[in-house]
């Protein structure tokens, strides 16, 4: 019975994307009037600085995140997952609780924050960051962080601790069994995590946009901007290289992980 | 059992489906957001026996897509006067029949609003709403601000030397006709060289400190308001709109509105779009909103001006709107109204506003 799933991609996934890659490559437009011929347009806009500087600004800022994300991310899990107290679920489910409230409402809260006039005057501090990297870049650590500590964690706490013991027994020190025994055994995870932080943060437009002041262009601002103004051409070919992006992403996951585990 | 769960589900769809298709008939209205007074249209509903079904949209852009693509058959849209031109463009707007707006014998309408479009094509496809300016809000607790907008004008926004932090509206048509109105240009400008000239305009401005300049929306009047910047490009309403809610919230105000002497002035208004099933109807809901009484408890919700003499004046002698720049065209006044050139048009103003973003 594999209909319904054959039936399901085509309606969601393949006819979307034929229409994207038709849109890149001719002058196909849902909502105006045109006269339908093929364009190479795309070709010159890949080299475009308003593309290059939102491809750059989207690597850079979601490599940032995700490696910042990590390494707190990794300690963070590594402590739960090692933690003997019989609260522990309830320590992790805290951990989920910023993700309950809504993630617009809560870059509009680090927006105001990073504002002169705010509500942490009442500490008599001010900050004036927006438009700064430093600013965008605690923002998206803070929406993505719980994305990387949750695989990461899964994994660990899973891990037989047999091994560890056996690795004591075997005379390795503590730094050598992390290194040796624990890091490998929870690499699954940090792919996992690493996937679940970089993808988002590539394709933001919100945060940036808000915590950015409106400068800062990523590939999903420019999607955005080009869609709302008529622009269906060029929306189109930026969706298309997130979506090779994307696609390339996961060939390598793929070719890496034989037998999937780390996207389970 | 599982046949009884069954058809106890069942069941209960279908008298939800029932429940919710009612047989009143529908109005779909597509206008902006807090730009019309939804206890009023709730009144609308209760006297015509139907249901309005209320979308809000953040720019004229957005209006038409939604229009375009053709999933709901709006009966009445609000958009500007370009869009209104590009649309009546395309035949997807269906003509006035002013002999359903019986209301229109009891009222004038602005002649400095009629001008705006009588003798152009599009003029038989809309009745006005409301109409405004483009001007610069600021904060006066800082003197030098006020004498720097006074004395530049637009060109105060665009000053590559200045020290204070700037807003500038992510709309290419209002950023981009701000800096040609500043060089002295037409805010429609579509010639080479000035375009290109307000390109360099906005990348000295951009070139300063991050913190600096910035691009809004509705976020900038409550920034300038707040102290958060010092000066921004915004709609007369959008000034209005935050003297009403300082005086409701009986907080000090720090903030004015300067229109240049020549400015882009804008005028927004219903019309009727070629899909809709129920054009009688929609000419009702326009009716209803020309009711001198009904448009004046809408434009003290609203804030903005309105295009009828009557509404206007009700609000300046009996609601108390005697501010200055409430009038948006005063004498001598130079007022400039956008135009719909070109698609390439559009998009050479989009690029310009990507392109300065990107260095």
């Amino acid at each position: 019975m594999i209909w319904p799933y054959v039936i399901w991609l085509t309606i969601i996934i393949l006819i979307p994307s034929l229409f994207i890659i038709l849109a890149t490559v001719s002058s196909f437009h849902i909502f105006n009037d045109y006269t339908f011929r093929f364009t190479t347009e795309f070709i010159r806009f890949l080299s475009d600085p308003i593309f290059l500087n939102a491809f750059k600004n989207s690597i850079k800022y979601a490599g940032l995140t995700t490696m910042i994300c990590l390494l707190i991310g990794y300690p963070v899990a590594y402590f739960f997952a090692n933690i003997k107290s019989k609260n522990k679920t309830l320590y992790i489910a805290l951990l989920i609780v910023p993700i309950w409230s809504n993630m617009i409402v809560r870059i509009i809260a680090w927006e105001n924050v990073f504002k002169p006039v705010s509500i942490i005057n009442l500490f008599n501090l001010s900050f004036d960051l927006i438009g700064y990297d430093v600013a965008i870049i605690i923002a998206m650590v803070s929406m993505y962080l719980p994305f990387m500590i949750f695989p990461i964690y899964a994994v660990l706490d899973k891990m037989d601790h047999k091994l560890i013991e056996a690795a004591h027994d075997l005379g390795a020190g503590d730094f050598q069994t992390f290194y040796k025994v624990t890091f490998p055994l929870s690499l699954g995870g940090i792919v996992s995590g690493i996937i679940m932080t970089l993808l988002p943060a590539m394709t933001a437009f919100a945060l940036p946009e808000r915590i950015g002041g409106g400068k800062v262009i990523l590939l999903g601002n420019l999607i955005e901007k080009q869609i709302f103004r008529g622009s269906f051409n060029i929306a189109a070919t930026v969706s298309l290289v997130v979506m090779m992006v994307m696609l390339g992403l996961f060939a390598l996951i793929v070719h890496f992980d034989k037998e999937g585990e780390t996207l389970l | 059992m599982r046949k009884k769960i069954l058809m106890t589900l069942v069941l209960l769809v279908l008298s939800l489906a029932i429940v919710s298709c009612s047989n009143k008939p529908k109005l779909y209205v597509l206008n902006w957001g807090q730009y019309m007074d939804l206890d009023l249209v709730d009144d609308f509903e209760r006297e015509f026996g139907v249901k309005v079904v209320y979308e809000e949209v953040g720019s004229n852009e957005e209006m038409e897509i939604k229009l375009k693509q053709g999933i709901t058959k709006y009966d009445i849209m609000i958009p500007s006067e370009y869009m209104i031109d590009k649309l009546s463009s395309e035949n997807l707007l269906s003509p006035i029949d002013y002999s359903l707006l019986t209301n229109l014998n009891e009222v004038e309408f602005f002649s400095d609003a009629t001008v705006l479009y009588e003798d152009e094509d599009f003029g038989d496809y809309l009745i006005p709403y409301f109409f405004g300016t483009v001007g610069v809000m600021y904060n006066t607790t800082n003197e030098a601000v006020k004498t720097a907008v006074e004395e530049q004008g637009f060109c105060a926004l665009f000053d590559e030397d200045s020290p204070f932090k700037i807003g500038l509206y992510d709309s290419p048509r209002d950023t981009v006709g701000a800096a040609l109105m500043c060089l002295g240009y037409s805010v429609n400008s579509n010639v080479e060289s000035e375009l290109l000239e307000a390109q360099e305009l906005l990348e000295a401005v951009l070139g300063r400190s991050s913190e600096l300049t910035r691009f809004g929306q509705d976020d900038l009047k409550g920034d300038v308001a707040r102290g958060n910047l010092d000066l921004a490009l915004v709609y007369s309403g959008d000034y209005f709109e935050m003297v009403f809610e300082y005086e409701a919230e009986e907080e000090e105000i720090n903030f004015d509105y300067f229109a240049p002497n020549h400015t882009n002035i804008w005028i927004d208004a219903f019309v009727i779009p070629m899909v809709s099933e129920n054009k009688e109807l929609a000419h009702s809901f326009i009716n209803y909103f020309l009711g001198v009484e009904v448009a004046a408890a809408n434009a003290d919700w609203v804030g903005y001006t309105p295009v009828i003499r009557e509404v206007y004046d009700i609000m300046v002698n009996d609601y108390g709107y005697d501010y200055e720049n409430y009038y948006p065209v005063p004498t001598g006044s130079t007022r400039e109204v956008f135009m719909y050139i070109s698609e390439a048009h559009a998009q050479e103003l989009n690029m310009i506003l990507s392109t300065v973003r990107s260095n």
